[in-house]
């Protein structure tokens, strides 16, 4: 009998997820992806840990259409997106974030010209708790608190236990998720939740989204982020705002909208030669991610997908 | 009887071949192990070499601009086409070859520009006009690939804005803009009055940008005097405000208007000249860059006080003393370097370890420089309008003796710290790279995998030895040595899954575990040797074990049992909060505990073995000798067995340690990875070996963290060097000490 309100909570965690991809709707105007003849080899992909669930969809959707072409992926974090592109190891560079200007002057002094950044999905980074945690939301400037020594945000004291924000949870230890530096993830949350501030050396520094979230559902303190694509039944992903009168749910419309704080685009890099077009694979593995198929597989996924402005095409048919 | 073959003592031919062959065999093979080995140190020197150079600045030629006085001084990214601003309004862009092009600025006829602001990153003049005007001029680069490989850079600059701000008619002395994702700020000086006013911007994933002015206002009031200089950051926050007595003045913009961040401080309070000579801000505008008139050169940042628990800029660096206050300031926009000049010293600079890049003399003054977005390209622009180029090599600005090993003031840092965090995702990210906590964790995790494994492995090796049944032996000692084989990376994987949770809820009952049981041990033996002789003979030698088993059994079972209840009693109900507030630190689930005891379980059989092989070698005339003059079997084995065996047990513990130094996997996964630097044993940490396994699919070739890498190689190397080298000589020692038996 004992066990009757746990399985409550799990359905009603559940019925949330349910609810928050449910409102999502393909826009009409993405192009139908039809497939092309003589489209065959390997795809290599390095980069993005936060894309690397959606690129194996992708990667199996688009060898339905094309059975010869072989894609390998390889997700340990942003930072190894351009190095892997660089080097010509990899033809497909995911990244949760956009390139920094250094990463920039690496590929350029090599190629000559800079790398092209494809958008592939919209992602609202995420902060998880455990699904029994009973704050209803965070200030940004909370964030900060928690997971940052710097304090750029200006919180009036450091965050190390839940009773500062949560009165009942008093004496209960903040236990700090976060990802490694090569995460993009990692990158995005320094510069927009902690505004460029340092983490504290506390946090504890995973190496995967999964592991993220797996940390805080299996902690009752704990507290992390990842892409909202991440999300499990044992962890609730928590509204944000600026302050924590401010909170805003990180849904689709929110982040269409720029209300959510933490919205971003996830890109594809690629290595184009100035007025001339992708090599057949990359060109055709780009169209169909930006398709109606690509992009149902991004729902799928639990990411939110592209209006058809934001394609490459800019939702010319 | 047949005559002996005369040559029946002649060793055949072909075994003197073989013989012949093998000597030379195994002198090669020996050389060119020890060739490898330096071939190893060799090239990871050559790998760190680079972090150590100087900057190199070279001057590659000269250009000529237009004489007039210029009010900002910029370059492209590539470092090819440099710009001045002249006060008629006129952009010249200065080709190295060819006829430099000119932009105008729509003025009026008796108008001209007395103030401007070039904000490199967002490739924006703002300039302030004698009439009283803001314009915005945006100066994009485009870059085409010339046949030959150089580049073709064209200017497109175009007027952007215009802001209607402070009165009409009244030169502006001194203008400077910010511009953030969500704001803009814009600030002026106009006859000792200043104005600001600020603007939202809100954007949409969709691309579009709507922005509203919220206020304009004059803020004179708030300043302790009339200011010289202003400047405002690019999160479009904060303006400083500099009079003419050196006093600074930060202002914090808000919804509504303008407040006083930071009341006016004198970075130089201590000099008898007060005034500041320059100012500007370092990349990421969140240190302010001062030098005097006297030539002092002090960095401020924005850190947390601890007394008002509020940022405010404070000291945290001074660098070297120029010879004079500094005519031109620039800094880079691709790290935290910046250039100096005075009337003749021009001395490049980078602020996280304090550090002087470069230094050197020209014989013009400087009145401006830029340094190319790439940062391979220095400009100085001298007071007849001539623009000198130079060449910039420095790879590797953010490295040098004291960012690795010395403790370093980080911005935003309260005070000086060894510090590890390499890499950020935007470009202003200040790489802290002190190796000083991965040394510490490397040794921390050692120390609990020794504190574990030494025991366990040298008291289970001499028992084994000594005391054991030789019958039981046979199955024990391949059984260890099969532990050896396991792959650390299923020991981690297992650390980390399963013993890290399972040690988190039971710390107390683990705890009295590792008091319990050698307790046990000890009181069983001493409870044993007090029994009757013929109790004690009904378990044959090497057999008394059996009798421990079921005691061992029990003192497991109770001491885990007694964990909770020792929980409930000494550590108020739950030792994971009960920690922190007694001891002030950190509790983690993947601690240093875990590691110890899993890192333990890698080393233990490899001493185990050595040990007992060392010990089974001691020559059995030795033992007998010692049993037969009446010594027990104990003090047979501590007095004459382990002394005469030391050599062979040191240099077991040594290559253990080795071992333990050098292990990654299981550290990798049983840790957090955080580098921290403490002892506490409920904490995490990093060492070298994890961080290079970590950080190096993120590292681009020849960057400075691979090269930063390769240093923690190098000092893993020399870690082992240095133990081995310790191990050897103490085993030649002990060698030649116990050589007469």
């Amino acid at each position: 009998m004992s066990r009757t309100p746990i399985a409550c909570v799990g359905i009603l965690a559940i019925a949330c997820t349910v609810n928050l991809s449910a409102a999502v709707e393909l826009d009409p105007k993405l192009p139908e992806y039809t497939k092309v003849a003589g489209v065959s080899g390997n795809l290599n992909s390095i980069g993005s840990d936060t894309l690397n669930n959606l690129m194996t969809l992708w990667a199996e959707g688009f060898a339905e259409h094309y059975p010869n072409v072989n894609i390998q992926i390889e997700g340990k974090g942003s930072t190894t997106a351009p190095p892997a592109l660089i080097e010509g190891t990899s033809q497909l560079g995911p990244m949760s974030r956009e390139m920094k200007s250094q990463e920039i002057d690496a590929f350029e002094k090599k190629y000559g010209y800079k790398p092209t950044a494809i958008k592939v999905a919209i992602d609202a980074l995420a902060v998880f708790v455990h699904k029994d945690n009973p704050v209803k939301g965070l200030g940004l400037d909370q964030v900060d608190a928690i997971f940052s020594k710097t304090r750029k945000r200006g919180f009036a004291t450091d965050i190390t236990d839940w009773g500062v924000i949560v009165p009942e949870w008093q004496g209960k230890a903040v236990s700090v998720y976060g990802r490694n530096s090569a995460s993009g993830t990692y990158g995005f949350f320094k510069e927009h939740t902690l505004k460029k501030g340092d983490y504290k050396a506390t946090v504890k520094e995973q190496p995967g989204s999964s592991a993220v979230v797996q940390g805080v559902a299996s902690e009752l303190g704990g507290i992390g982020y990842s892409g909202i694509g991440y999300v499990t039944s044992g962890v609730r992903a928590l509204p944000l705002g600026d302050t924590a009168d401010k909170l805003v749910d990180p849904t689709y419309e929110n982040c269409l909208q720029g209300k959510y704080p933490l919205a971003r685009f996830l890109f594809v890099y690629v290595n184009k030669k100035p007025n001339e077009q992708l090599p057949t694979l990359v060109h055709e593995f780009i169209r169909y991610v930006e398709s109606k198929q690509g992009q149902e597989v991004v729902i799928k996924d639990g990411y939110f997908p592209l209006k058809a402005e934001m394609t490459l095409t800019g939702g010319a048919q | 009887m047949p005559d002996a073959d005369p040559n029946r003592f002649v060793t055949a031919r072909s075994t003197l071949l073989v013989d012949r062959f093998m000597t030379y065999f195994i002198k090669v093979g020996g050389l060119a192990i020890i060739a490898a080995v330096f071939a190893i140190f060799v090239f990871i020197l050559l790998e760190i070499l680079p972090l150590f150079r100087q900057a190199k600045v070279d001057a590659i030629g000269e250009r000529h601009g237009p004489a007039a006085a210029s009010l900002a001084f910029g370059v492209d990214e590539w470092g090819e086409l440099p710009f001045t601003l002249t006060p008629d309004g006129t952009f010249h862009f200065l080709p190295a070859t060819g006829e430099a092009t000119t932009f105008h600025l729509p003025l009026t006829n008796t108008e001209t520009v007395t103030a401007a602001d070039y904000d490199q990153t967002q490739q924006v003049v703002s300039v302030g006009t004698s009439n009283g005007r803001v314009l915005q001029t945006k100066i994009a680069f485009t870059n085409t690939p010339r046949e030959d490989g150089t580049k073709d850079v064209t200017a497109i600059p175009e007027v952007t804005g215009e802001f209607p701000l402070g009165e009409q008619g009244k030169p502006i002395t001194s203008i400077s803009f910010g511009e953030s994702a969500e704001a803009k700020l814009l600030a002026v000086l106009q006859e000792g009055r200043v104005q600001a006013s600020a603007f939202t911007v809100t954007r949409t994933m969709m691309g579009t940008s709507k922005v509203e002015k919220l206020w304009a206002k004059d803020f004179t009031n708030l300043l302790p005097g009339p200011p010289e200089r202003l400047l405002v950051d690019e999160k479009a926050e904060h303006i400083v405000a500099v009079d003419a007595e050196g006093r600074v003045t930060v202002l914090e913009a808000n919804e509504d208007g303008v407040e006083v961040f930071q009341p006016a401080f004198q970075p130089f309070a201590d000099l008898p000249d007060k005034r500041i000579a320059s100012i500007d801000y370092l990349f990421g505008d969140v240190s302010l860059v001062f030098t005097a008139p006297t030539g002092e050169n002090r960095i401020f940042s924005l850190y947390i006080h601890k007394d008002l628990q509020k940022r405010q800029y404070g000291q945290t660096k001074e660098l070297p003393k120029l010879e004079a206050g500094a005519t031109a300031f620039v800094h880079s926009v691709r790290n935290k370097s910046f250039l100096l000049a005075d009337n003749k010293e021009v001395s490049l600079r980078f602020a996280t370890a304090a550090t002087v890049r470069w230094q050197g003399q020209v014989d013009y003054p400087v009145r401006q420089a830029t340094i190319s977005g790439k940062y391979n390209r220095i400009f100085l622009l001298d007071d007849r309008g001539t623009v000198h180029d130079f060449s910039l090599d420095d790879k590797h600005p953010e490295s040098g003796f004291a960012a690795f090993f010395g403790k370093v003031w980080y911005e935003g840092g309260d005070k000086p710290e060894y510090s590890w965090q390499s890499s950020g995702a935007n470009d202003d990210f200040e790489p802290k790279l002190s190796l000083v906590p991965l040394i510490a964790g490397t040794l921390k995790g050692t120390f609990f995998a020794m504190l574990f494994a030494m025991p366990i492995a040298l008291l289970g090796a001499v028992y084994t030895s000594e005391f054991m049944a030789p019958r039981l032996k046979v199955y024990v000692k391949p059984t260890i040595e099969v532990m050896a084989s396991l792959p650390s990376v299923v020991l981690g994987f297992l650390a980390a899954l399963w013993l890290a949770p399972l040690i988190e809820e039971k710390v107390p009952s683990v705890l009295a575990c590792v008091v319990g049981l050698p307790a046990s041990a000890i009181l069983f033996g001493w409870f044993w040797t007090s029994l009757p002789d013929h109790l004690r003979s009904r378990i044959r030698p090497g057999y008394e074990f059996i009798a421990y088993l079921p005691v061992m059994l029990l003192t497991l079972v109770v001491c885990w049992e007694l964990g909770g209840p020792l929980e409930r009693l000494l550590f108020a109900g739950d030792f994971r909060t009960w920690w922190p507030k007694a001891t002030g630190a950190a509790f983690e689930q993947r601690n240093s505990l875990v590691v110890g005891f899993m890192m333990g379980f890698a080393v233990i059989p490899i001493i185990f073995t050595i040990v007992e092989d060392a010990l089974t070698n001691v020559p059995k005339d030795l033992r007998s000798g010692s049993l037969a003059l009446g010594a027990s079997r104990w003090q047979t084995a501590m007095r004459v067995v382990v002394p005469t065996a030391s050599a062979g047990i040191l240099s077991a513990l040594m290559i253990g340690l080795g071992r333990a130094i050098g292990e990654t996997m299981i550290v990798v996964m049983a840790t957090g990875n955080t580098a921290v630097m403490d002892l506490n044993i409920f904490n995490g940490m990093r060492t070298l070996s994890a961080n290079i396994a970590v950080e190096l699919p993120e590292a681009p070739h020849g960057g400075t963290l691979y090269r930063a890498l390769f240093l923690g190689a190098m000092l893993l190397f020399l870690m082992t060097f240095v133990v081995n080298t310790i191990a050897e000589v103490m085993r030649q020692h002990l060698r030649e000490k116990y050589k007469t038996v």
